[in-house]
């Protein structure tokens, strides 16, 4: 249970008990939101809905009349993008081959990452190429990355591979380490399969370039309209609930109140994704050390980790306070 | 002069459509079936390949809709709403669906009474397995070192209250001063992952989860929770045989409609499901994939759920006061 879990630690003399329940939490006695509140219609809501929002309010005539110069990338945008390819797959390749992360995370981490590295951040969201690149690299990576796990091991990293492991699991295939070795014919198929995808991929990108180009000249309202029609179509498809079309619209607010505010969005999506994933973690540890807290600095991976994350942390904290280590002008 | 007629046009429209669907004319437009878990499960493997065969029976669509989450009780909550009109029905998966109802701390709004059985399709045993290169080459190894030691081994369970939660506790129940480090991870995929890796040391499943690893030997199974052996793993010794008789556990999939649908078309239904169960498809499909078909209908049926119910308000209560958790 999403919303379910909690830990609590009571010491009961020289005992500590760490209790752990699947009980609804913050869930306000609404059952659609014993799961948690679904991501997917919150992302919807606090790009889409809150773009809306502040577009009803500062109408603009029409969008970018993009001219398309060329379909091929010119040599100063192959330039700058290089490096954010590379960064992208790299990021996308490792996450992928982690079970439950999910494509959202790899494409948003990229992004950052390359904001972060970047000269000259202020170029992000106003067009950027490595702003496009990064994500997008990341995303591809982290698609094929994630069938490592699922043809070698067996273990589906997200909800669409379980689909695919049903559909084997139905055919008498049964995905694992014998796989290579029993139906060679079917997983180097799979394999080619990917290739093949990037080249349709691109042929039917290419071409259909100038149409969706051509859609931002469509006046501005009909735009917004129409957008707004499919976010709430599509949030209402998710589960055939109103409810998370309620969720998506009350965080539509909070994603316009942000922007307003000037507060990064991002962060906020990356939260409530790892989040979750954090503390179910957390909670299996604890399960596993009988509660001993000291599973987290003795595990030698873990340990890592949580020093690389304090020194990141550190290091953000230092640059926020330059004038304590500048020397003071004369 | 058209207004009114289009009214009355109208009017006659929503009120066919809010009318209860009678026998004759049922199903007049597409089935859902529900599945409370996600899509590639075992569940919904065999809700899939049910429904296919069974919409060419019922001459309309059988959908299979996956409503997930909370360990199931988003699907049965919403199952539990839906109108009783044979439009709408579902997978229960027994103790499961039991120990949401059962246990306060989940608020469940519905009782086991919201939903009226109709045809039982699968009964998966409970296996207990471990990696190939454990240490634990029998069920006794395995509780000999739980009394030895008791609450080091980590155990891994596919959920809070699962079936297999509820096996270690009988397992317990049945071998005084046995002990497990109850872990409980989300599905079989994560068993997987945390037995490989070393991270737990036993994991309590059921065997279509993992017959086909069992068999090839890439993992031991130690015993199947079953009064016999498991014809996915002939190899694995039955619970009876390593010494513990009593404990029996296993895990249910069956279909089930909300209380109010009327029997006719419960009738209907049964029927339809039936048929496609026993078609030679559906048996060759189940087979592969490793889950062991026990149809039960009826009476049969209805009483297996009131005694799972019961049985699952035993251990749930004594997994609630355990100490240890």
């Amino acid at each position: 249970m999403r919303a379910a879990a909690h830990v609590q630690s009571r010491r009961r003399g020289a005992r500590r008990v760490v209790r752990i329940a699947a009980a609804p939490r913050f869930a306000f006695d609404i059952p659609d939101l014993y799961d948690g509140i679904g991501f997917i219609a919150v992302v919807m809501g606090l790009f889409g809905i809150s773009e809306i929002l502040l577009a009803a309010e500062a109408p603009v005539g029409e969008v970018v009349r993009a001219r398309l110069s060329s379909l091929l990338p010119s040599r100063e945008e192959w330039r700058r993008s290089v490096g954010a390819i590379l960064r992208g797959t790299g990021i996308g390749f490792a996450l992928g081959l982690i079970p439950g992360i999910g494509a959202i995370v790899p494409t948003f981490m990229a992004y950052i990452a390359e904001k972060r590295l970047s000269k000259t951040p202020e170029r992000f969201g106003k067009g950027a190429i490595e702003g496009v690149a990064a994500p997008e690299s990341a995303n591809n990576a982290y698609a094929n990355a994630a069938m490592i796990p699922f043809l070698t091991l067996g273990i589906p990293s997200s909800p669409t591979i379980a689909v695919l492991m049903g559909a084997f699991i139905i055919n008498g295939i049964t995905p694992g380490p014998f796989l290579f070795q029993e139906r060679p014919d079917l997983v180097w198929t799979v394999i080619a399969s990917f290739f093949i995808g990037n080249v349709i991929l691109l042929a039917l990108n290419l071409p259909l370039v100038g149409l969706w180009a051509k859609l931002l000249h469509l006046p501005f309202p009909y735009l917004c309209a129409g957008v707004l029609l499919f976010c709430v179509v599509g949030a209402y498809s998710l589960q055939q609930s109103i409810f998370d079309v309620w969720v998506m619209i009350a965080f539509g607010i909070i994603g316009y109140v942000f922007r307003k505010l000037d507060l990064p969005l991002a962060p906020l999506v990356l939260g409530l994704i790892l989040g979750p994933a954090i503390e179910k973690s957390m909670r299996t540890s604890l399960e596993m050390s009988a509660g001993d807290y000291s599973i987290f600095f003795t595990r030698p991976l873990c340990l890592g980790l949580l020093i690389a994350a304090a020194a990141v942390l550190a290091g953000a904290a230092l640059k926020l306070a330059p004038s304590v280590l500048r020397e003071p002008q004369l | 002069m058209r207004k009114p007629g289009i009214a009355v046009a109208v009017a006659m429209l929503l009120a066919a459509t809010g009318a209860v669907a009678q026998a004759d004319d049922f199903p007049s437009r597409p089935v859902q079936l529900m599945v409370a878990y996600p899509a590639g499960g075992s569940t919904d493997v065999g809700a899939r390949v049910v429904a296919s065969l069974a919409e060419k029976i019922l001459g309309k669509p059988m959908v299979v809709v996956n409503k997930a989450g909370a360990g199931g009780q988003v699907g049965w909550t919403d199952m539990a709403r839906q109108r009783p009109d044979g439009y709408f029905i579902g997978y229960v998966n027994l103790p499961a669906t039991n120990t949401v109802v059962l246990d306060p701390e989940r608020k469940a709004i519905f009782g086991i009474d919201a939903f009226v059985p109709i045809i039982n399709q699968v009964l998966d045993p409970g296996l207990v397995w471990v990696r190939a290169d454990s240490p634990y080459k029998t069920l006794k190894d395995l509780v000999d070192a739980a009394k030895k030691a008791p609450n080091t081994i980590r155990t891994a369970t596919t959920g809070i209250l699962s079936d297999d939660h509820l096996a270690i506790l009988m397992l317990e129940e049945a071998a005084p001063g046995a002990v497990f480090r109850i872990v409980h991870l989300e599905g079989g995929a994560a068993q997987l992952k945390e037995i490989m890796g070393g991270h737990v040391d036993v994991a309590f499943d059921n065997v279509g989860s993992v017959a086909p690893r069992v068999r090839s030997g890439e993992l031991r199974g130690l015993a199947v929770m079953d009064p016999q052996r498991s014809k996915f793993v002939p190899d694995v010794p039955t619970t009876k045989e390593a010494g513990y008789a009593s404990v029996i556990s296993n895990s249910t999939r069956g279909i089930a409609a909300p209380k109010g649908t009327p029997q006719p078309v419960l009738k209907k239904l049964e029927a339809a499901l039936r048929k496609a169960m026993e078609d030679p498809e559906h048996v060759q499909k189940m087979e592969a994939a490793g889950l062991a078909l026990k149809i039960m209908v009826g009476e049969e049926y209805a009483r297996y759920y009131r005694e799972t119910h019961a049985q699952a308000k035993k251990y749930t209560e004594w997994a609630k006061n355990r100490p240890h958790k």
